[in-house]
């Protein structure tokens, strides 16, 4: 019984240590993304990669059209279903920043940077008109990253332009 | 004890320290910026003038100094433009940042030296709602004056001007960590949670922690984490980079009000009593209001901490609140640990310093709940005393001071102390004399002070009449009343021929708001109901919760933690389990509450010490093992109250809402005609 007691103890004290360092690593994060979105909003002219640079494979949409470093996109019918992603080497980076510029024209869209199958930066628009943005992300220990494009809309079909495309990696 | 508990134990105490330390810390950082607001600027005389919007009208300005170096500045009447002068060239050359916040969107334009008139620098567009806007100066050529001119004519305000030499400080606080967090976010939702979670942790880990050490040092660090947590609700709501700081709240809100208002009525005593002026709000004019207490406190504000201007009393004045907040919390926690556990304590406590607060504001609701803290740690001694039949008449002398000094902030402790006196005393009834001397002292010292200006012998306030005919039409009906000075300001005058604010007009009123009771006997049931249904829903902790509590409320309800506590209560009264204690520690539940439930309750800003007294009666229980075995023991009368209390929590609200629509039952006139009475109109 004693010995249970000294487990919950220490079970205790785990707990205790994880919302002590959890509480100081979420804000360490959140400081550490404003500091990076503010450094990529005056970032240098020349990216690492753009939209035109990015190696770009689609999935199934209706229209996929870079034409005079704009790209046209027309979503298939699958509400949330990826449309386009670019899969690109980290090189060593420990963050990745995304800027863009687009105009939804119908539904929404869906633009940020996965690692492993899961989403480290994500923007979203749920409603037609202009829709710009830029996010960060630490990268994690894989050599790889992806750019992706999602549909964001239940009702089906969306339609975007995206003007402009940047990602920086920093080392 | 096994060396796994051992290193387990040792583990949480050293985090418990780590989790209070970080506590204190977050809110000592906001010191400065709930205080002071700003770091200090240039000392640039500031001069002002302004055009009035109507060639034939005056138009003047008015300088007012929020902090070192910071002013607002505003005209008196509609104007076109205010232009704002800087008097001193040796320190303009030292300025590189203007800064400045206004109510509404404005243009601002420079003046310079080389050109006397507009100027040749581009205006700027501000965007008003108060924001912030630090400005670089032209480098090229010096300041002289600012103009400020609205989209259309309006009085024009500078909510904060200042200059200075860089913009650290201003737009956001310092940090050594999280420094990219922008403030809003910072100060508003994370810190608060943040800190909320940490608090939830300790009251874990004080289980943990050495006894000794926590019965020693609780009293102590509960007052500084209490000061913290008073801080960090500070923080969000007078935060000056996000909206305005307590200064600039109060330079621009109450101090525009009428003399004599909630908010200001006890700085103008303050300011008039230091100045040999009496305790009065104006020339010849004492409260009618308010009792004596509270224009003291702001008195001994300004004694304690300065008060050069009345911006400074304003901020001493909340300051002092949050000291002797953190002060009773301390002295409560020490006094409570005469009847319970360190841990338990610890717990106790930190919901008391957990809890919203109206420290913000500088009128009289804003102590009563530190006051009842007194009172409950005077209570906690005395029952500690009597357990261990030691005696209690100096603790009934210092129960009874403190009973007073809460009469004399404000009457309504009358019944309670009354009642609690007489239950006290009922074996020595010559002690009696104490509480009876004190009130007496008090209300006729008070009364023969107001004599003097008023021609009438009131032992307390003259707003029974005001108060209770307010409290008629808090509740949804379909009488066209409202409650307000002026609506009964109004009957008086065209009633009674006796003077607004006169204790004559009041009693009239009281009479006749008595006719009305027994002419609409359903309203004033809909009236309690629906009044002690908002204080048990969640209005007796007043006060304007921040993230800090909301993070809270927003998992349980505060409805639903209150009825926790109460049932708690129900329990140990029905089952017998430390009943007197119980309820002797909940007397402002039964014995101050329910005067608001007739009376004016204001949103529930009266209910300060019910919102602790709760606490207090009912949290210890929940962490006594032998409560529950009482419980067990007892079982009927445990399932008597939990089927009670399961009946109320599902039918009350259902009960409230059928009584309000029941127009039959609500306007029912069974005793007294309708037409006699003087607010007898149903819409």
């Amino acid at each position: 019984m004693s010995r249970l007691r000294g487990f919950a103890t220490l079970a205790i004290a785990a707990a205790g240590l994880w919302l002590l360092w959890s509480q100081y690593l979420d804000l360490a994060r959140l400081s550490w993304w404003y500091n990076s979105t503010n450094v990529l909003q005056a970032a240098p002219v020349n990216p690492d990669y753009d939209l035109t640079t990015l190696p770009w494979q689609t999935v199934h949409p209706r229209i996929f059209e870079l034409r005079e470093g704009a790209l046209t996109l027309t979503t298939s019918d699958e509400p949330y279903g990826y449309q386009a992603f670019a899969t690109i080497r980290a090189n060593g980076a420990h963050t990745a920043g995304i800027k863009f510029d687009a105009d939804v024209e119908r539904g929404g869209v869906t633009i940020g940077i996965q690692q492993g199958g899961e989403w480290i930066a994500i923007n979203s628009s749920q409603s037609t008109g202009p829709f710009s943005g830029l996010n960060s992300a630490l990268l994690g220990f894989r050599r790889s990253l992806m750019v992706t494009i999602a549909n964001r809309n239940a009702a089906g079909e969306s339609r975007v332009t995206i003007k402009s495309l940047r990602l920086y990696l920093r080392r | 004890m096994t060396s796994l508990s051992r290193i387990g134990r040792t583990a949480i105490a050293g985090e418990f320290v780590l989790a209070v330390a970080v506590i204190i810390y977050a809110g000592m950082h906001d010191v400065k910026g709930v205080f002071v607001g700003a770091p200090p600027g240039l000392a640039a005389h500031v001069a002002g003038t302004c055009e009035a919007a109507e060639s034939e009208s005056t138009c003047h300005v008015t300088v007012t100094e929020l902090s070192q170096g910071r002013y607002r500045v505003a005209t008196d009447a509609p104007a076109t433009l205010l232009t704002v002068a800087f008097e001193a060239p040796a320190v303009m050359t030292k300025a590189h940042h203007l800064l400045v916040s206004v109510p509404s969107p404005t243009t601002l334009q420079w003046h310079h030296a080389s050109h006397g008139n507009a100027a040749a620098i581009e205006p700027i567009k501000l965007p008003g709602s108060f924001a912030r806007t630090a400005i670089p100066l032209p480098a090229h050529d010096a300041i002289t004056a600012i103009s400020f001119a609205p989209a259309m004519p309006a009085p024009i305000v500078v909510a904060e001007l200042g200059l200075f030499e860089d913009t650290r400080g201003l737009l956001s606080d310092e940090r050594p960590l999280f420094q990219f967090i922008p403030p809003q976010r910072y100060h508003g939702t994370l810190v608060p949670r943040a800190v909320m979670r940490l608090c939830f942790f300790t009251i874990i880990a004080a289980f943990f922690v050495p006894a000794s050490l926590l019965r020693r040092f609780n009293p102590f660090i509960l007052a500084v984490v209490c000061f913290s947590l008073c801080l960090l609700d500070l923080a969000v709501l007078y935060s000056p980079y996000t909206a305005r700081d307590l200064r600039a709240s109060y330079a621009s809100g109450p101090m525009q009000e009428i003399a004599g208002s909630n908010l200001n009525g006890a700085l103008w005593e303050a300011t008039r009593l230091l100045h040999g002026q009496g305790l009065t709000v104006a020339d010849g004019l004492v409260s009618w209001a308010k009792m004596p207490g509270y224009g003291l406190f702001a008195s001994a504000a300004a004694l304690l901490f300065g008060a050069r201007t009345f911006v400074d009393l304003a901020t001493a004045t909340v300051l002092l609140q949050v000291l002797f907040y953190s002060g009773a919390l301390g002295f409560f926690t020490w006094a409570a640990g005469r009847l319970w556990r360190p841990p338990v304590v610890w717990t106790l406590g930190l919901l008391l310093a957990m809890l919203p607060k109206q420290l913000g504001y500088t009128q009289v609701d804003s102590i009563i709940a530190p006051i009842a803290l007194l009172i409950l740690a005077t209570l906690c001694l005395r029952l500690a005393a009597r357990e261990e039949d030691r005696p209690v008449a100096r603790i009934d002398l210092v129960l009874h001071l403190l009973f007073a000094v809460w009469f004399l902030m404000r009457p309504d402790v009358l019944p309670g102390w009354a009642i609690v006196s007489l239950i006290l005393h009922a074996r020595d009834p010559r002690r009696l004399l104490i509480p009876i001397a004190l009130a007496a002292a008090i209300g006729i010292g008070w009364a023969g002070y107001k004599m003097r200006y008023t021609g009438e012998f009131v032992p307390t306030t003259s707003t029974t009449g005001a108060s209770l005919l307010c409290g008629l039409w808090e509740v949804p009906s379909r009488f066209p009343w409202v409650c307000s000075d002026e609506s009964y300001f109004a009957w008086v005058s065209a009633h009674t021929p006796f003077e607004q604010k006169s204790q004559a007009a009041s009693n009239i009123v009281v009479r006749e708001v008595f006719k009305f009771w027994l002419t609409y006997p359903g309203h004033v049931i809909v009236m309690v109901y629906n009044k002690m249904m908002r204080c048990v829903g969640g209005d007796l902790w007043p006060g304007i919760p921040t993230d800090l509590q909301q993070s809270v409320f927003q998992i349980v309800g505060r409805g639903s933690l209150i009825l926790l506590f109460l049932t708690t209560i129900a329990l140990a009264a029905a089952t017998g389990y430390q009943r007197a204690r119980t309820l002797l520690l909940a007397w402002p539940l039964f014995l101050n509450a329910p005067l608001f439930w007739i009376m004016q309750t204001s949103e529930g800003r009266y209910y300060g010490a019910v919102g602790v007294a709760i606490l207090v009666a009912a949290v210890p229980l929940l962490f006594d093992p032998d409560f529950y075995r009482a419980l067990l023991e007892r079982h009927r009368a445990t399932a008597a109250v939990l089927v009670g209390v399961s009946v109320l929590a599902i039918g009350a609200w259902p009960l409230h809402d059928w009584l309000l629509r029941n127009d039959a039952f609500h306007y029912w006139t069974p005793f007294l005609d309708a037409s006699r009475s003087s607010w007898g109109v149903v819409r």
